[in-house]
């Protein structure tokens, strides 16, 4: 009987191990997510250099493409020189734009085949990150006009500890300090990472599928339909650190580049779905009073509620990939570089 | 709960299928693990608005009760007393706001509309309920147990989106659930079936939907669209409707085969159809045999000459079209297959009948008839999946060179128009889309459907392979399924609007 029972699990099991298997190999044939992220005590987090990477999105690998990462590990298909660039472009993953052709990113459109546009993006920067990088590119390469785009979060994200290297902010008495987190990767989270780096269908599950989110979402919604939800953060609390963030990134951000607010761009991304619906961009009124103090304090802004809005009225293009993906596409980089270079050309706001 | 969704697949089907394996084990006689299905059932409802268990149960309770009376004191007065209730229930809810908007337009008078939410299932629950007090006062059912009763309602498979299915098909089957449920001759092609419902709506129809749903969204703003665009909108829907709904009828006989229960058949490759008659008899067939039965033959049918017989078709599936929605696109939908159907057999009538059938049979007569059929299929979806008629007829009006050929063709995240200028990043989109039109088409023309694909590896010799490891396989399968759920945005099946 419990030879039986043995045999039956091992064959349930078997045929298991047997499919995993099949889609580990179907999978190393398919472009699976594979961007290897270095924290190497540097300034700034960046990809592994000279090293090539695979971007892809979702159960369907959509936008599916495969790259080479530069000498200093950022995705240009060109090494940085020092004085070699008029223009640095700052972001998170939407300006590092892996889903895109070279040609058709925001970068690609502010420099030219002789200076091209220094690129210092990556996943996951945020606010703290962007200043470090402005520092980078003006002190390091020489540049002498900046474009920083604002995604939703940035200002929020630079307050938590994502992992060892990255550049974050501390709220103190004294109000903001600018440090590098600390935090080391928990054991379970090393393995992980190390299953994603060794394993395709480890990769897929985490990486396309982005499960290790995805998940403790739905547990969250489903334990939200048994129970009361939780007390909303304090609000004023979060905004007050916000605000004291945003004044600390415009201060500091003119003190450590050395260079006049007029030559900085500050572009606010939009609230897209919204804008798609022919609806009003539901407003962040945190936001809007940094977009507010950056014009007041002299930065050129761009407003991409206003820039995408007015386009999808008249043409109903849209700007991203989503719903599956939603970083920007050529168009939505096309208009963002046109709004951040007429202004840089002539001040004007779009 | 959404069959594709992380709390279906990861908690809810365990969870029932663990439930009914410690009732089985546990109990003797079928009661229990009856019992089991039904309250999992309801619960299953109720995870969408709990306050319309109420509505669920009151219909389920009150039809049993009801059948009970007719049982005994047989009268057709208390038949249509029992029929009106349900169609009264199913307009209230359904139909309230479409008459009162239509009351208002006619009158000129500014009545508020209900602003119900309608409950999930109502048009599917409602016409069982309806058929099954018909055959028990046509003495052709009889009252059993209120558990049976509430499992032919409830059970929750089949609940939200059909197959509808008739009580001579599932009741007697509850008696042998306990023998077949879990078994490995069961489950291992029940959880295939769903495996393969799940691909056809996770992989097609959600997929199609994204370069679908632009087309109309912009049509019903009243863009531009050139013809191109129009057609590959259209062709778009026809085939991410199929999908949607073949694979939820799937996932549904799948889930159903686990617990030793077969649901009816609902497609049966109805792209393939060589005519509109012939296209009924594949495509939702469980409503098709509904409305025969219960509309069509009542109606007189095809007894009483064939001027009434058009008539009946069209009045048949005229009330058909609204059976899918409150609105006049369904109506006119409805309306288009009856003028179909009714084309159709005098058709036959008139030309088939006089030549020999041997005529019928050459290829490319059957090709001409297979493009007709598809064809006339596609422009009824128009109006099937327009908001209202005005985006219907935009369209129709596009994709028959009402408009310009030079407008750009808006479809999915980016613009066809932009292959033409872009090469680049044109190419993408317009591959993607093609791609996945294509292989739609392929799928729906030529490759064997669920039914024929579960037959065919039923008769190939897998000894091999032995159940157990086949139920571990497939596990594995509906895992990486329940992952891939888990990580979009789950989208609802295009029927649980009706």
């Amino acid at each position: 009987m419990s030879q039986n029972l043995f045999t039956l699990i091992f064959k349930f099991l078997a045929g298991i191990v047997a499919t995993l298997i099949v889609f580990e190999l179907g999978l190393r044939a398919l472009p699976v997510y594979d961007v290897t992220r270095l924290s190497d005590g540097g300034e700034l987090t960046h990809l592994t250099p000279n090293g090539t990477y695979t971007y892809s999105k979702g159960w369907r690998f959509l936008n599916a493409r495969r790259g080479v990462i530069n000498k200093q590990g950022f995705n240009a298909t060109y090494d940085y020189q020092p004085l070699g660039h008029d223009v640095a472009v700052i972001g998170d993953s939407f300006m590092q734009a892996l889903m895109l052709d070279p040609d058709d990113t925001l970068a690609a459109h502010m420099g030219t085949t002789e200076r091209p546009a220094l690129v210092l993006a990556d996943g996951g920067y945020n606010l703290a990150d962007y200043l470090v990088a402005s520092r980078v590119a003006t002190e390091r390469y020489g540049v002498r006009k900046l474009a920083i785009l604002m995604v939703n979060g940035d200002v929020d994200e630079a307050f938590t500890d994502s992992y060892r290297g990255k550049n974050a902010f501390s709220l103190t008495s004294d109000g903001i300090e600018q440090r590098k987190s600390t935090r080391r990767l928990s054991n379970r989270e090393r393995r992980l990472q190390w299953l994603s780096q060794n394993s395709r269908l480890a990769g897929y599950l985490g990486q396309n599928l982005v499960l290790q989110v995805q998940l403790p979402r739905m547990f969250k919604e489903i334990a939200s339909r048994f129970r009361s939800s939780p007390p909303a953060p304090n609000d004023e609390a979060h905004a007050d650190r916000y605000r004291q963030a945003t004044a600390f990134f415009l201060q500091r951000l003119v003190a450590d580049t050395g260079l006049a607010p007029s030559d900085i761009v500050l572009l606010f991304d939009a609230d897209r779905p919204s804008i798609y619906q022919h609806e009003s961009p539901i407003l962040d009124p945190r936001e809007e009073r940094f977009k507010r103090e950056a014009s007041h304090a002299g930065f050129n802004v761009v407003d991409l509620n206003v820039v995408f809005g007015d386009d999808y009225k008249q043409h109903a293009r849209r700007f991203d990939f989503s719903p599956e993906d939603g970083h920007w596409n050529e168009y939505g980089h096309y208009l963002a570089a046109r709004s951040a270079l007429d202004l840089l050309a002539t001040g004007t706001a779009p | 709960m959404l069959f594709n969704s992380g709390e279906f697949l990861l908690f809810f089907l365990p969870l029932t299928l663990a439930l009914f394996a410690l009732v089985r084990a546990v109990s003797s006689g079928n009661t229990g693990l009856i019992s089991v299905l039904v309250l999992c059932s309801l619960f299953f409802y109720a995870w969408w608005e709990p306050a319309y268990l109420v509505l669920l149960l009151g219909s389920a309770l009150g039809n049993y009760g009801f059948s009970r009376i007719l049982h005994k004191h047989p009268s057709k007065a208390l038949l249509a007393l029992g029929v009106s209730a349900n169609l009264g229930l199913l307009g209230f809810y359904k139909y309230g706001d479409f008459f009162i908007a239509n009351y208002n337009w006619l009158s000129g008078s500014g009545t508020d509309a209900l602003g119900l939410l309608l409950p999930l299932a109502i048009s599917f629950f409602t016409f069982q309920q309806i058929a099954y007090l018909v055959d028990v006062y046509q003495e052709k059912a009889r009252p059993g147990q209120l558990t049976e009763y509430l499992l032919f309602v409830c059970f929750f498979p089949q609940l939200i989106a059909g197959p509808i299915v008739h009580h001579k098909q599932v009741m007697p089957q509850f008696e042998g659930v306990r023998s077949r449920a879990l078994t490995a001759a069961w489950l291992a092609p029940g959880l295939f079936v769903f495996c393969l419902g799940f691909i056809k709506k996770v992989f097609f129809a959600d997929t199609l939907a994204l370069y679908a749903n632009p087309v109309f969204d912009n049509a019903s703003l009243g863009y531009a669209l050139s013809p191109l665009s129009a057609w590959l909108g259209t062709l778009t829907y026809t085939f991410q409707i199929y999908f949607d709904f073949s694979g939820y009828s799937d996932m549904a006989i799948g889930l159903a085969m686990m617990f030793g229960i077969r649901l009816p058949e609902n497609f049966n490759s109805p792209y393939k159809s060589i005519s509109i008659t012939d296209f009924w008899r594949r495509w939702h067939m469980t409503l098709s045999q509904f409305l025969r039965d219960y509309l069509y033959i009542p109606l007189g049918g095809n007894r009483k000459g064939r001027a009434r017989r058009y008539v009946n078709l069209f009045a048949t599936m005229l009330l058909g079209g609204l059976w899918h929605g409150a609105g006049w696109t369904f109506v006119i939908w409805g309306g288009l297959h009856g003028l179909y159907l009714s084309v159709n057999h005098f058709w036959n009538h008139l030309w088939r009948a006089k030549n020999p059938p041997g005529w019928m049979n050459g290829r490319p007569v059957r090709l001409f008839y297979w493009a007709l059929t598809f064809l006339a299929v596609v422009i009824a979806w128009v109006y099937f999946r327009a908001i209202d008629m005005a985006t219907a007829n935009h369209i129709l009006l596009a994709m028959f060179g009402g408009t310009d050929w030079q407008q750009p063709v808006l479809v999915g995240s980016a613009e066809f128009g932009q292959f033409l200028s872009n090469r680049d990043t044109g190419v993408l989109v317009y591959a993607d889309h093609l791609f996945w039109l294509t292989l739609s088409a392929v799928v729906a023309f030529f490759v064997p459907n669920s039914r024929e694909i579960t037959e065919r590896l039923r008769n190939v010799n897998i000894r091999w392979l032995p159940p157990v490891a086949q139920i571990g396989a497939l596990l594995a399968c509906i895992g990486l399924l329940a992952a891939i759920g888990v990580s979009k945005n789950v989208t609802e099946f295009i029927y649980f609007n009706f």
